[in-house]
């Protein structure tokens, strides 16, 4: 079990009357991360709901050019589907990097002085 | 279902049977034996926080391809093609949807059920009952209709047709399903869930490298095949066969499509797997292989489905149920149609087991989500504030799953005979227009209220129910719930495309509802986020 884990496990919810007052971490620290997660919550479902909803829309609206042969039996909207496979699988990965390189730091730093913040507090 | 059933011989029959006794003695002894401890609380709602987030993901995957997925959208596929593919489309992007967007924070700040996420900020045991409410609405239909689909299914592949044989399946499956509910809460069903998306896969690629194998590995002859198979000819790889080429077929398409994407990821028994995840990297991991999983089994049920029209032809399919979701075992068993191999009456059997532990796991999985709403949020929060033991809380959890076994088994066995495919959207648009805008801005937007969280989760549910009542999916059409009445104004078969943005609207307007009336409900919400907000974005404290 991970050290995270372990405090999680000890985490009661807040006694519904008074809400404790939590331990002050430094907003700024807060706030880059918050701007972090937005902006790579933004990209990245933009990215894969955009293309979607083009292949929808096109799907149905443009439907005569959607079924132009390309290739064989295979038409235009066919491909587009398929290709949505392989748009998700970029999109994800974009995700899971982008997540590890600009979210997780700051994470763990916003976790730190909440931790240390809350020690002293005590 | 008779056409079906036809042509069976004894031998694969008692193939089939076996198995299916092999794979129920097997999940239950894995239930019972990974089952929680007597009084953790933990265990039973989350399973194992030790869990790999390889295994994981295979459990959110596994949960989240419920049968209704496996059967209806093959089904689709074979009989209208292309609408089938863009169905397969937004069944995968919908995981995504969630991975991107809810899945770390909801982590962060969730601990067992949705009502502990939307409770964080709020005080009062009307937000608990809510979440409650609308849990229950969204995995109550959701059961029904594959409850109900699992008896026909069942007496079809084992060729049963005496009186009351479906109801008795009914019967029979529920049992099981409250049996791997209550003794194995999250722990066993994630074990089931496992192996449910790895027989799956499995299956579904050998039956699909045979598809592609019989047209020599070229998909213009499986296209060509099934356009022909279908009897739509060109249309088959245009959209517009499944819902019309009307206006309101094309807006119906649209919104369905819309209330798939938003709603099959936020079901709660989907969002609740998540919290088993020791932290937002593991979540995010987990959620990398589900979406892997998910995607994969969209591909391969796209060739099954063509596969289905190319070689067992719409005529037959729709013979044997209208609705096709018979298809991928009319498939199946067109391998060995003129003299079934040993290998064949095999690959028969692996296909009937897979639906079969399919079908046990989506609807136990639905039951717990079901349950543990209503002994955690109704019971231990809204009745006892917090305070109930744990092994009270537990108890009554189990207790809870038999409860809404025994309803969910009565009503299906009640609607056996109707068509009951409505009830899946109704679940889908309530995951979509209620749950979907609640999580959302109870995650994101410091200034939601209460009234605006119950506006969002009672408005949006209760548009949903309302528009569907008077859709044409329930009356004024063949096709529909009650086909010879006609009581219908809402000219859509699904309601997403109205219900969604009331719902997000009536969260907003709640809201400002809430800051109009200046009663300190809504500053505190806000004060309350923000005290959160370094647990919710970071898992700190």
């Amino acid at each position: 079990m991970t050290y995270y884990g372990d405090t999680w496990h000890h985490w009661q919810p807040p006694p519904p009357a008074a809400p404790p007052p939590r331990p002050p971490v430094r907003p700024t620290e807060l706030r880059r991360l918050r701007s972090a997660y937005r902006l790579l919550r933004r990209v990245s479902a933009l990215t894969a709901l955009g293309y979607f909803v083009l292949f929808l829309l096109l799907s149905v609206l443009a439907r005569d050019t959607m079924g132009t042969r390309v290739a064989g039996e295979l038409t235009l909207g066919t491909l587009m589907g398929l290709s949505q496979l392989a748009v998700t699988f970029a999109a994800v990965r974009w995700y899971e990097r982008s997540a590890r390189r600009s979210v997780d730091p700051l994470a763990r730093r916003v976790r730190q002085q909440t931790e240390s913040a809350g020690g002293a507090a005590r | 279902m008779n056409q079906f059933a036809a042509g069976y011989d004894s031998g694969t029959q008692t193939a089939v049977l076996l198995f299916f006794t092999f794979l129920v003695t097997c999940t239950l002894l894995l239930s019972v034996f990974a089952g929680p401890e007597r009084d953790d609380l933990a265990e039973f709602y989350t399973g194992y926080r030790t869990l790999t987030p390889f295994k994981n993901g295979l459990a959110i995957a596994g949960d989240y391809i419920s049968a209704a997925t496996v059967l209806s959208t093959t089904g689709i596929i074979a009989l209208f093609g292309y609408d089938g593919f863009v169905l397969a489309t937004s069944t995968g992007m919908s995981l995504v949807v969630l991975m991107f967007l809810l899945a770390e924070p909801l982590r962060n700040a969730g601990r067992f059920t949705m009502g502990d996420v939307l409770a964080r900020t709020m005080r009062g045991r009307s937000v608990r009952i809510a979440a409650s409410v609308v849990t229950l609405a969204a995995c109550l239909p959701f059961l029904i209709v594959q409850l109900s689909g699992a008896g026909s299914l069942l007496t079809a592949i084992l060729g049963i047709h005496l009186d009351g044989a479906r109801t008795v399946s009914i019967a029979m499956i529920g049992t099981l399903m409250v049996a791997y509910a209550a003794m194995g809460g999250m722990r066993g069903t994630a074990l089931i869930q496992i192996i449910k998306i790895v027989m799956l896969l499995g299956s579904s690629a050998v039956v699909a490298a045979l598809v592609l194998s019989r047209f020599g590995w070229s998909a213009d002859a499986l296209l060509r095949a099934a356009q022909a198979g279908s009897g739509a000819g060109e249309a088959y790889l245009r959209q517009g066969l499944e819902l019309g080429r009307t206006t309101e077929g094309k807006l119906d398409f649209i919104g369905l499509q819309l209330t798939v994407v938003l709603g099959v990821a936020c079901l709660p028994h989907v969002t609740m797997r998540l919290y088993s995840a020791p932290d937002a990297p593991a979540v995010r991991r987990s959620m990398s292989w589900a979406v892997g999983a998910v995607t994969t089994f969209c591909l391969l049920g796209t060739v099954m489905g063509a596969g289905a029209a190319a070689m067992v032809g719409a005529r037959l399919i729709t013979g044997a149920d209208p609705e096709g979701r018979t298809s991928v075992l009319m498939l199946a068993r067109a391998f060995g149609a003129a003299a079934p191999s040993i290998g064949e009456t095999l690959l028969y059997a692996a296909v009937c087991g897979t639906v079969f532990v399919t079908l046990l796991s989506s609807v136990s999985g639905l039951t717990l989500a079901a349950a543990s709403s209503l002994a955690h949020d109704l019971f231990g929060h809204a009745m006892r504030d917090g305070r109930a033991a744990a092994r009270t809380e537990l108890a009554v959890a189990r207790w809870a799953a038999v409860g809404v076994g025994a309803t969910a088994v009565a009503l299906a066995a009640l609607v056996q005979d109707w068509n009951v495919a409505v009830m899946t959207t109704t679940a889908l648009a309530i995951g979509a227009s209620a749950v979907a805008p609640a999580l959302t801005y109870s995650l994101f937007w410091r200034g939601f209220g209460r009234t605006g969280l119950l506006a969002a989760l009672y408005g949006g549910t209760g548009c949903v129910l309302l528009l569907t009542v008077f859709s044409t999916a329930v009356s004024g059409g063949p096709t529909a719930l009650f086909p010879d009445r006609d009581f219908h104004w809402f000219p859509l078969q699904t309601a997403g495309l109205v219900s969604i943005p009331f719902g997000f609207l009536a969260g907003w307007l709640g809201s400002r509802y809430d800051r109009r009336r200046r009663d300190g409900t809504a500053a505190e919400s806000r004060r309350r986020y923000e005290a959160g907000e370094a647990r919710l974005l970071a898992g700190a404290g």
